[in-house]
């Protein structure tokens, strides 16, 4: 017996239209922000070609990383989200190309780096996964002509795919600490010496409110098994009454907060796509009401 | 030790396929994504299936220059191992001027785009091979630290500003008993020119 999914059971067509807008925006207020110009000052000899980038040849980065083929890249993929953003052309061929030129944007600057770090990553699967979902049913310029034939339970799946997107990898990260570290990696001492080593290397905010901390023993010997156990228990989300998926929800938002003020470790994409595991259609249906009221 | 990892990674994968088949069969996903067409569930069973597959085979994605990476595909698992390590020692970028007064080249500022995580990386790794026995290693560190120094140099002469007349790549170790306000153990591992390098 099946347990019964208590998420987006009430989703429509305008629900994952919505999540559609919102994670296209979220792009799109990421990329208007990012300091790209400044990449192209980078010396070409420090970039690396990481996974997928390998198949396109070299050439291709050296007019890419100019600062007129950043600007190209980030013009075009801004154009092509803001088309997804409002729902023009066909939805399979303009979210397939901005996941695309969004890969491209990504590869460009983690080649800089010495690792791909995750921090956008779930935000880009998500955006993959729209490619495979009905998202332009809604709020949309040019909406699928097959949207009539939907039944709802079709968008309630497409929602729960979003969301499981970001809560599986919860779980992951949970199951990799307690698999792979354990028992030793829960040791308050090396919370002491992540915290010290995040704040004492260089990085843009400068928060050094972690090494307090230390004051605390007991927060510190805390803070690891307790965010375990938050991460390995966020796909309750799916199942649990508003109660505990609102406990769980805004205790996640917390911990990335704490990430931040104490570890300088920003996840901003993360918390913004928590509220994508709320039941907003209700909101969504007063608001319509309360405008066609007006 | 390579047997225990190989043993702890088969667990997980264990539990995560575990986990998949808990959230599909008892958790109702299995119907409910029949409820998409034939087509769209397969494409997108696909697409979960290379994520799943990522989180279980990315392991190496740490090790700068990667033997194998699959991005746009990762692995999530921040802060999974670690063992007791006293002193801390992380990477600083200074700038000397000639007057020997000395700015921290912040080049997760600097260079923000890239991001905190992924630049600490890279650093992390030349500092490594900077004191490395190997030769060939610390070449390696001295190209790649002149290089980000000379990166500065043409981003700060585009926009006017100065230059330090030299950049040194420290280590600086602290241990983790000692007060949140004692100073770090300074190293000076790499020297550059700054100005026209």
């Amino acid at each position: 017996m099946a347990r019964k999914i208590s998420l987006h059971c009430d989703a429509s067509a305008l629900t994952l239209a919505v999540a559609r807008v919102y994670i296209l925006g979220i792009w799109i207020v990421r990329l208007l922000i990012d300091d790209t110009s400044s990449i192209s000052f980078l010396d070409f000899q420090l970039f690396h070609q990481f996974g997928v980038m390998k198949l396109l040849p070299v050439s291709t980065f050296k007019l890419l990383l100019s600062s007129s083929g950043l600007l190209a890249l980030k013009t075009l993929a801004l154009g092509f989200l803001l088309l997804g953003l409002v729902g023009a052309g066909r939805k399979i061929a303009v979210i397939s190309v901005t996941t695309i030129l969004l890969v491209l944007y990504l590869g460009l600057l983690k080649g800089f780096g010495g690792h791909v770090n995750h921090r956008e990553l779930i935000l880009l699967y998500m955006t993959i996964a729209l490619i495979f979902l009905p998202c332009y049913d809604a709020l949309a310029l040019s909406p699928d002509p097959e949207r009539s034939n939907r039944q709802q339970q079709v968008y309630c799946a497409a929602m729960i795919t979003i969301c499981l997107i970001l809560l599986f990898h919860y779980a992951a990260i949970g199951a990799a600490r307690v698999f792979v570290g354990a028992p030793e990696v829960f040791n308050p001492e090396i919370m002491r010496g992540w915290i010290l080593s995040r704040n004492l290397r260089p990085n843009p905010y400068e928060f050094e409110l972690g090494t307090r901390l230390f004051d605390a023993p007991f927060v510190l010997a805390l803070a690891l098994p307790l965010s375990t156990l938050l991460e390995l228990l966020a796909p309750l989300v799916i199942w649990s009454g508003s109660l505990v998926r609102a406990v769980i929800l805004c205790s996640v938002a917390l911990f990335h907060g704490t990430i931040l003020l104490l570890m300088n470790i920003p996840f901003f994409e993360n918390v913004l796509l928590l509220l994508l595991c709320t039941n907003y259609t209700p909101l969504l249906i007063r608001l319509i009401k309360r405008s066609h009221a007006r | 030790m390579l047997l225990e990892f190989v043993f702890r990674f088969s667990l997980e994968c264990v539990f995560l396929c575990g986990l998949v088949f808990a959230i599909f069969r008892w958790g109702g996903l299995s119907e409910l994504f029949h409820s998409f067409d034939r087509t769209s569930r397969r494409r997108l069973l696909t697409f979960l299936a290379i994520c799943f597959f990522a989180q279980c085979v990315d392991r190496l994605q740490y090790n700068f220059p990667p033997r194998f990476d699959l991005f746009p595909f990762a692995r999530f698992a921040m802060y999974q191992y670690a063992t007791v390590r006293d002193p801390v020692t992380v990477y600083r970028l200074e700038g000397v001027y000639p007057d020997g007064s000395r700015e921290h080249l912040n080049m997760t500022k600097e260079f923000s785009a890239i991001g905190v995580p992924a630049v600490s990386s890279r650093f992390r790794v030349i500092n490594e091979q900077a004191e490395s026995a190997d030769q060939t290693e610390r070449e390696w560190a001295y190209k790649q630290t002149a290089l980000f120094v000379h990166s500065l140099a043409r981003k700060r002469a585009a926009s006017g500003q100065q230059m330090p007349a030299a950049a040194e790549l420290l280590s600086l170790s602290k241990s983790i008993q000692s007060p949140a306000d004692a100073p770090p153990e300074r190293k000076v591992l790499i020297r550059v020119p700054g100005r026209d390098n």
